[in-house]
């Protein structure tokens, strides 16, 4: 709509030299001049047509798609032009069609002849493109397996012969009808003029039905002979589309066998390989939708072309900010990234590079020393990160980690192999990579490998591939980078491989002879295998058979000599076998795909996403984002001699592999230019390793020796007791696709990261570093800048730190609530053991019936049964106080001594400062019944609360000691338990006489106290504790509030070290659970 | 670009917006009222009528001419139009937007825009009126037979049994050649325009014909031979019937049918007197046990069936069950003149000898009654016959633009002659003499073949051709 308004605008404007086309953002750019393909038009043929595009080149250097803007001022005689700028012929003759848009004009030739010529359709050139323009043959349509509504067409057209029979032969010509041409079902059906459930795919009136029509009315002839497509052309190439919302008209051209030049844009299927970026339209056209890139796939009679349609957006305010190049990976993927306007991010840190090149070269991420010591390294970063590639390129984890991936590849699984086999080619593999063996070598002895399948393992590559045509589909696939096995039953739908190139290629292995070696046990019965087959023997015999047929068969009978699918300028040399031929081609510098589709998936390795993705599905639909780029990678390894060593080292050493993953608003919407790093999830294998090395527990994986990391399993059947490496993707090892590694994540995948018991292992280890960690290092912020250097390979922020200290206070109720199932158990039970230690007695204060003082002073009873003394302030007291009681048995007395506003510094004593000395206790028994059995009790301790140094309150009971004082908690309550030894009462009431002898002199008697007595069964014992957990013992369970449990919870957890480990333990054990959890552990960033 | 350069001219002339304008509008407002022939017809066609056919009514709907637009529907529901008011119209409510939601209808494919609603509402406004043209019963009649530019593919010829005459299929209508000199002795011009299978009583009195118009139209025709007179045309299923055969007692037809069915006529009547449903695809061919009793049917399905007349209830499956066994779909059967024997031919190019009665019981696997099987054609086999003695039979084909016969001994199996040709054979018919047979297929042309040589005595186009004028060309400009 805006662009329509705009150039309303412009229409009623001045006259101006160039045409302008906003966004509706204000941001218009001029049109300087227009330019229209083809130079010129020539329709040869009523039923012909040719596609218009008509160009503006703006100020600002876009193009941008005008065709359906441009009109003609001045009809043409000779050609209609459709909305779309699609010309159909009129009447004969030459002449120009004029073009204009705005006030920019263009011209364009004409030539049209043979208008009045009767059509004479060829099957295969006119009518089968028809129908499958118009659907017919689609898979969902009459090209399904089974046809539709007993109509079957070949699928898409490949089989023309099909096809005409379909048409002319199917119920005796029920579909055509010579005698009455418009009342064949062939047109009917397709217009829709009687009833087609697929509904009018034809229009009665176009073009098509009267081709059609023609064929029908000319006697249906099939003609074989006709000249074929040879390849098509797609216009414009690579175009850059301004802003999401405009759209591109395509054009398509097909050259034919004998040389004509047909436009085919009205029959031609162009799609649109993102339709997230870009739709497409029928005719040709196709429609943005937002920025990015689409690769745009045309398709005529099993040929196919490409092209990259980019959108670049609203950029406005773009100012590239170049970026140092450290090689020219950076500087093919800058001009790139120039061109679609987008700024790569800046270099990642170090702690991100080191975990990255650790992780993709090694499969393993660092140590925590190896972090240690990169991280602090002084020197200049890039030159430290080179010598860290250099050294982890050929080390042993390298060597491991690259030989599981071509394991993957290459199906070493003991299932088709045999564990004695799966462990010859893995150690194969080892050595290959160990010793860097050129990549071309590597496959030539693949493909070449004779002999035993154990003494020579790479010939087991033809144990794994049993048929010609698997051996041939896997290689294809692996080495080339291209799918045949789609061309098996029908040619390929995307790509120009034909079902007979499929079986032609296959033959180049029809001589290869599998037998077993004399002695070898036969394998057992696989699930793959066909009824009746006998298995291989363990250890089988591979060689090349001459006398062998050269021919393959297929399912129905059909005979294939072997021909290559395409050729190339490479040597040829004299070689004996089939096998040798096929390896020189296949592996020669010379062959588009060999090196291109390994460099691909070296460069995905690393990436994260391939320049061609599937990285195996290489093919003219599936155009590379960066073709330059691809090209030189290709170079480089072909040029080093397939040293695959070297170009992982470019690659690494590159800026853009550098690259942060963090984005700017100028990259944020890209996924595959490479202007930021992508997060890839870590793979099954190298996932469980960094859980076992950020832990330090020795793996466990079933049936190998503890401690074999996943990595460096070779068969594909192991796995953790949890299927741990299967459930994150790890490829079962059944086909030579890159797509059996699944990278993806899942709800199980989730749920095992958070209880399962691969981690849950690792973590809990008591042999793992954790343990050792906490068992030595008390300092909470310690553990937890290890436990970050283990799992993130970087330190804690201060932030996280102050997060994450609170986890390892062992006084917290919640962190004790963390501990571990057993140890909850453990706790509790202590807890109650120290509670029931800690109970209190049940205290009776006593009614103080007579009270004396000796040094003159007032004994005032106060309504809590206790006794202020006030009045005279002697130097020394003896108080005496009397009470009954009749109780029947007596265990305990207590005396508080208590803090109060009246006295001196708030008491408890009457000296100055507070103080008090108690220097003797004594307590008399007078029965009531029998005063003459009175009796002084026995005292088996006295404990108090407090004591001052010095004055221990059991010095009380002693002649010589210098009684009990409280200086140093002054101003507060105290007291002190006598334990009676279970003294009997008399029935019948018992006088206690109690006598407080205050002697030390300064004032230093009692200010204010209180007596009480227990029957309580236990020794009475005063347990030292705070107040506040006292007074907590003293509430019921239940009704204890959060503070006060905590209370309880901390002094309690003091007391206990080994519990108190436990919690430390297990808050380095959660903040191992959190970090495994964490994307900056789960992927590699 | 119409739409673009309106909107131009909306632009300048300061109208609201380009897409306020409807498409309709584009075309020039014109009072003239809308045509259901010109205008809702193929509207219909190109959209609706995939699904709501008779062959296939969606919904209980079927929307193929005016009549059934404007009739309520089977299961009783409301006609789709109700003329003169678009908002009491199922039609109009069911392609139009309500709340939000896209139309009801089409169920698959894009919404219609709003100028074809638009279309709907003011033809059903403006009353719905029909304005096809009339049609006066079929467009050859027997007055105005069709007038051939072209042979039409020659789908099937038969001898009446007392050898006078060879009926062959044209265009509309089946052309009876004398026995003898082959000159043309009538034209039995009917309703269906293809004839796909043609088999005279057993007292050559009576001919049927089926076929139908593909994809419309099934029918059988019952004609009276010398009176050239058509006795009964009944119709049935929506497309075209097949493999025409009469029982013993010259009382019952018997045919398949694209439906998947298999049907019997009384002849005389014209009403059915047997149904099956027992294949799973189309029945191409059918014949009556030498007693009447029983009626076997061969179909696509790879499978030949055998039918109680009088139960109509499907007794046995007479071809193997046996997943595999049989290659492909079954095209034609033809019964052994004096015994309950069956000789079939199909997709997979071998001519086959069943008993139609089992003696014994079926084991999973088996294909108990299968008698021989002869050496196979290149391509399809289309055709199958017994000479009138039995000794021998005949059976044709079609491979990629070539025909072939062959004459096989019945009871050893050994090849007595054969016939190759450009174009595939689609029919086969010993004449009772036995030493003519008579074949055509794909060139239109009728061959007559010596019996014991394959040679061939006469090639000759059945129907006289001229210009494309007249009959044929009115059909085709009611397109």
């Amino acid at each position: 709509m805006s662009l329509i308004r705009s150039f309303a605008a412009l229409l009623c404007a001045a006259p101006a030299v160039a045409f302008a086309l906003g966004d509706g953002g204000g941001r218009a750019a001029e049109i300087l001049r227009l330019e229209v393909h083809p130079a010129a038009v020539r329709i040869a043929c009523a039923a012909d047509s040719v596609q218009l595009l008509v160009t503006g080149v703006r100020r600002d250097g876009l193009r941008v798609d005008l065709t359906r803007e441009a009109k003609s001022p001045t009809p043409s005689t000779l050609v209609s032009v459709s909305e779309r700028g699609l010309l159909r012929p009129q009447h004969d003759g030459d002449g120009v069609l004029q073009l204009a848009v705005g006030e920019l004009t263009a011209e364009v030739p004409v030539h049209v002849e043979n208008v009045a010529v009767p059509l004479n359709p060829s099957f295969v050139v006119d009518v089968q493109p028809i129908l499958s323009r118009s659907g017919c043959s689609t898979g969902t349509c009459h090209g399904s397996a089974n046809g539709k509504n007993g109509f079957k067409l070949s699928l898409r057209g490949y089989d023309p012969t099909f096809d005409h029979a379909a048409l002319t032969d199917d119920h005796a010509g029920r579909r055509f009808n010579r005698a009455a041409p418009d009342k064949s079902l062939f047109l009917l059906k397709p217009t829709a003029a009687v009833p087609h459930e697929g509904g009018q795919v034809v229009e009665p009136d176009s073009v098509d039905y009267a081709v059609l029509r023609a064929w029908v009315q000319a006697g249906v002839a099939l003609d074989l002979d006709a000249p074929r497509v040879e390849r098509i052309e797609l216009f414009p190439a690579d175009p850059t589309v301004p802003d999401p919302g405009m759209s591109q008209q395509f054009a398509v051209l097909a050259h034919y066998t004998d040389g004509r030049v047909r436009d085919v844009t009205a029959l031609a299927f162009v799609e649109s390989g993102n339709i997230e970026v870009a739709e497409a339209a029928p005719g040709g056209l196709v429609r943005t939708l937002r920025r990015g890139d689409a690769p745009v796939l045309a398709r005529f009679e099993g040929r196919y072309a490409a092209t990259r349609l980019f959108v670049m957006g609203d950029r406005s305010g773009f100012q590239w900010r170049p970026l140092p190049q450290h090689n020219w990976i950076d500087e093919l993927v800058d001009t790139n990234l120039q061109r679609i306007q987008a700024q790569p991010s800046d270099l990642c840190s170090d702690a991100e590079f080191l975990r990255r090149v650790h992780l993709d070269l090694t499969g393993l991420p660092p140590t925590r020393s190896a972090t240690r010591t990169f991280l602090l390294d002084r020197r200049n970063s890039r030159s430290k990160r080179e010598e860290l590639i250099d050294r982890l390129i050929g080390s042993p984890e390298f060597v491991q980690h690259w030989t599981n991936r071509w394991a993957d590849l290459l199906q070493v699984n003991s299932k088709f192999l045999g564990p004695d086999g799966a462990r010859a080619m893995h150690e194969w593999l080892r050595g290959a990579v160990a010793s860097n063996m050129p990549y071309d070598e590597l496959v030539r002895a693949l493909l070449t490998g004779s002999g035993s399948t154990l003494q020579n393992p790479p010939s087991a590559y033809f144990k794994v591939l049993r048929e010609p045509d698997l051996v041939m589909e896997s290689t294809t696939q692996l080495f080339l980078g291209i799918r045949f096995n789609c061309n098996k039953c029908h040619d390929h739908p995307f790509e120009r491989w034909t079902q007979r190139q499929h079986w032609q290629t296959a033959a180049w292995f029809a001589q290869v002879r599998r037998n077993d070696a004399p002695g070898s046990p036969k394998m057992p019965a696989s699930e793959v295998m066909q009824a009746g087959e006998q298995p291989p023997a363990f250890e089988e015999l591979i060689t090349d058979d001459g006398a062998l047929s050269s021919e393959v068969m297929d399912p129905d009978g059909r005979r294939y000599a072997n021909v290559l699918p395409f050729t190339h300028d490479g040597p040829t040399a004299p070689v004996l076998t089939l096998r040798q031929q096929l390896a020189q081609w296949l592996t020669a510098e010379a062959n588009p795909y060999f090196a291109t589709s390994y460099a691909n998936r070296l460069w995905s390795y690393f990436m994260g996403v391939g320049l061609i993705e599937p990285v195996d599905d290489v093919r003219a639909g599936n155009p590379p984002s960066n073709p330059e780029l691809l090209r030189r990678l290709t170079d480089t390894l072909v040029s080093s001699d397939f040293d695959v060593r070297a170009l992982m080292r470019v690659i690494c050493q590159s800026r853009v592999y550098q690259q942060s993953v963090s984005t700017n608003r100028w990259n944020v919407d890209d996924e595959v230019h490479f202007s930021h790093a992508l997060p890839r999830r870590l793979t099954a294998e190298t996932l469980y390793d960094a859980v076992h090395r950020a832990t330090g527990a020795r793996p466990r994986l079933a049936g190998v020796r503890r401690g074999t990391r996943a990595s460096e399993l070779v068969d594909a059947g192991v796995d953790a007791a949890d299927g741990f490496l299967g459930l994150f993707g790890r490829p079962p090892r059944e086909s030579v696709c890159e797509c059996e590694r699944s990278s993806g994540t899942s709800l199980g995948q989730a749920l095992n990261l958070v209880n399962g018991p691969t981690l849950a292992q690792a973590i809990e280890d008591p042999d793992n570093d954790l343990a050792a960690l906490v068992a030595h290092e008390t300092d909470a912020q310690k553990i937890i800048t290890e436990l970050y250097l283990s799992f993130l390979c970087r330190p804690p922020t201060e932030a996280e730190i102050q997060q994450l200290i609170p986890m390892f206070d062992t006084g917290a109720p919640a962190n004790a609530a963390a501990l571990r199932p057993g140890d909850r158990a453990t706790l509790e039970t202590r807890l109650q053991a120290f509670e029931q230690q800690h109970r209190e007695p049940e205290w009776t204060p006593i009614e103080v019936s007579q009270r004396t003082s000796d040094g003159g002073a007032e004994l005032v009873p106060l309504p809590d049964l206790s006794l202020l003394v006030t009045g005279a302030r002697p130097e020394r007291d003896v108080t005496t106080v009397v009470a009954f009681t009749d109780k029947q048995r007596l265990t305990g007395i207590r005396l508080e001594v208590l803090a109060d506003d009246s006295l001196p510094s708030r008491g408890p004593g009457r000296a100055d400062n507070g103080n008090f000395v108690l220097r003797r206790f004594t307590v008399s028994a007078v029965p009531l019944a029998e005063p003459a059995a009175a009796q002084v009790l026995k005292f088996g301790s006295v404990t108090s609360d407090f004591a001052q140094e010095g004055f221990d309150p059991a010095s009380m009971l002693t002649d010589s000691g210098r009684g009990w004082a409280v200086a140093g908690q002054l101003g507060r309550s105290h007291e002190a338990w006598f334990d009676c030894q279970d003294t009997t009462l008399h029935a019948g009431g018992t006088l206690l006489v109690f006598r407080l002898e205050q002697e030390y002199g300064g004032t230093h008697t009692l200010g204010r106290f209180r007596l009480s007595v227990t029957d309580f069964p236990h020794e009475i014992r005063h347990s030292g504790l705070p107040e506040a957990v006292a007074a907590t013992l003293r509430v019921p369970p239940e009704q204890r509030t959060d503070e006060q449990r905590g209370t309880l919870f901390r002094h309690f957890l003091g007391t206990d070290g080994e519990l108190r480990d436990k919690i430390r333990l297990g808050a380095a054990q959660d903040l191992a659970w959190a970090l495994a959890n964490s994307s900056a552990f789960l992927f590699n960033r | 670009m119409s739409v673009r350069r309106l909107a131009v001219v909306a632009a300048l002339i300061g109208a609201a917006s380009a897409q306020s304008v409807s498409p309709t509008a584009i075309g020039g407002a014109t009072d003239d009222p809308v045509s259901y022939w010109r205008e809702v017809r193929p509207l219909l066609q190109a959209r609706c009528v995939g699904c709501h056919q008779p062959a296939k009514a969606k919904g209980g709907r079927v929307l193929v001419d005016h009549r059934s637009l404007l009739a309520a529907s089977a299961d009783g529901h409301a006609a789709m139009v109700v003329p003169g008011q678009p908002d009491a119209s199922a039609l109009v409510d069911s392609v139009t937007a309500h709340d939000g939601l896209p139309p009801a209808m089409p169920e698959k494919g894009a919404p219609l825009d709003t100028a074809e609603v638009e279309l709907l509402r003011r033809w059903i406004a403006e009353g719905a009126r029909d304005d096809s043209p009339a049609v006066e019963g079929p467009p050859v009649t027997m007055d105005s037979p069709p007038i051939y530019a072209q042979a039409p593919v020659l789908t099937s010829l038969a001898w009446s049994p007392d050898g006078k005459l060879l009926a062959v299929s044209g265009y509309h209508e089946v052309l009876l050649l004398d026995g003898v000199d082959r000159h043309l002795v009538a034209r039995l011009v009917g309703l269906a325009e293809r004839i796909e299978s043609i088999a005279f009583a057993p007292d050559s009195a009576q001919l049927a014909v089926v076929g139908g118009s593909p994809a419309r139209l099934g029918e059988v025709q019952v004609w009276d031979v010398a009176t050239h007179t058509l006795k009964v045309s009944a119709t049935a299923t929506f497309d075209c019937l097949y493999g025409a055969s009469w029982s013993p007692d010259g009382r019952l037809i018997a045919f398949g049918g694209g439906d998947k069915s298999v049907r019997a006529i009384d002849a005389h009547s014209g009403e059915q007197v047997l149904f099956s449903g027992a294949h799973d695809d189309w029945v191409l061919g059918t014949a009556f046990s030498k007693d009447g009793t029983h009626v076997v049917s061969v179909s696509r399905d790879r499978s030949m069936k055998l039918i109680q007349v009088a139960t109509q209830q499907f007794i046995d499956d007479i071809t193997s069950i046996t997943p595999g066994v049989q290659k492909g779909g079954l095209m034609a059967v033809a019964r052994h003149p004096a015994r309950d024997e069956l000789l079939i031919g199909g997709a997979d190019g071998v001519p086959r000898l069943y008993r139609m009665f089992r003696e014994q019981a079926r084991k999973i696997g088996d294909d108990f009654n299968l008698l021989r099987a002869f050496a196979p054609l290149p391509g399809r086999v289309f055709a199958v016959a017994f000479s009138t003695d039995g000794e021998r039979i005949a059976v044709g084909s079609s491979n990629n633009g070539n025909g072939e016969v062959r004459v096989f001994q019945t009871a050893d199996g050994v090849e007595l002659c054969r016939y190759v040709g450009k174009g595939g054979i689609f029919s086969v018919a010993f004449a009772p003499d036995g030493e003519t047979l008579a074949a055509g297929g794909f060139s239109g042309e009728v061959l007559l073949l010596d019996s014991r040589s394959g040679a061939v005595r006469h090639q000759f186009v059945p129907m006289p051709l001229g210009p494309p004028s007249s009959a044929l060309a009115r059909i085709d400009q009611e397109q």
